[in-house]
């Protein structure tokens, strides 16, 4: 199951910005059939077990994939499974909205954006490759693995030569 | 020869011009999404950029066979600004030039 994936690939009839206006559209809905949960500033921060959070990009093939991995691992899980809470990095509109949800980030320009605590400590936080690894390894799987993934769903897209 | 243009987004190329926003070379932060490798990094290997606002591309009208638009946000405004345009695209694109985006052909100038 690739949900994510498969709706950053849906709407290709549409031209580029309304293709992805629509994904974002139904981002929400497909977050709320998967085994995450959808976080905004003022929800509360669990005090015990390690908790994710991840700003995802919905125009962004490498973010749709890690969260398709993570979920399919989550599904996997019964017990000891980390709690991850996902937010749309197109809720924060200005720089100084990412601390809202992560802390310690600095200055952002790429996505996802992760944060992880453990007995509601922030323990690490990050963005771009090396929070898309970070992620993806407490789930098994790592960056290299989630862009092989994306450049074979590229190949498969491709006409032939 | 035909004229190929990366626009900002996941995955920079060799052989065409890769557009960024100036984040790129401000932040020094900055990796590439895909490969985690600094600026320095990547134009040391020999890739190319052009640093440019999406809103004001550095580039005449009608001058690209191919613009290759990977994941990135088009005509949404983010937090580091407006994100790729689609009227810059099909001003910079020649007549018969396509727009190509997360490898799919989107469009063609008439």
């Amino acid at each position: 199951m690739t949900p994510f994936y498969d709706l950053f690939l849906s709407h290709h009839d549409l031209m580029p910005g309304e293709q992805q206006r629509a994904v974002e559209h139904e981002f929400l809905a497909v977050l709320a059939r998967a085994p995450l949960r959808s976080w905004s500033p003022g929800s509360a921060i669990p005090a015990s077990g390690t908790r994710l959070v991840i700003g995802v990009a919905t125009w962004s093939g490498y973010d749709m994939r890690l969260l398709d991995v993570i979920a399919e691992a989550m599904s996997r899980q019964t017990s000891g499974a980390p709690v991850v809470e996902v937010f749309n990095t197109a809720d924060c509109r200005e720089q100084r909205d990412f601390a809202r949800y992560v802390p310690n980030l600095g200055s952002i320009s790429q996505t996802p954006v992760v944060g992880v605590w453990r007995d509601g400590q922030l323990e690490w936080s990050g963005q771009g490759h090396e929070a898309r690894d970070r992620a993806a390894r407490l789930f098994g799987s790592g960056s290299a693995e989630i862009g092989e993934y994306v450049r074979d769903r590229i190949k498969a897209r491709s006409p032939a030569p | 020869m035909a004229f190929r243009v990366n626009l900002g987004g996941e995955g920079e190329e060799a052989g065409a011009p890769n557009q960024q926003g100036r984040w790129v070379v401000l932040d020094p932060g900055w990796r590439s999404s895909r490969t985690g490798q600094a600026f320095a990094y990547l134009v040391g290997a020999g890739l190319s950029f052009l640093i440019c606002d999406n809103r004001q591309l550095s580039l005449p009208d009608d001058c690209c066979d191919e613009v290759v638009t990977n994941p990135v946000p088009v005509d949404a405004i983010t937090h580091l600004g407006p994100g790729v345009q689609t009227s810059e695209v099909q001003r910079i694109l020649k007549p018969g030039g396509v727009w190509v985006h997360d490898n799919t052909l989107r469009w063609v100038k008439p």
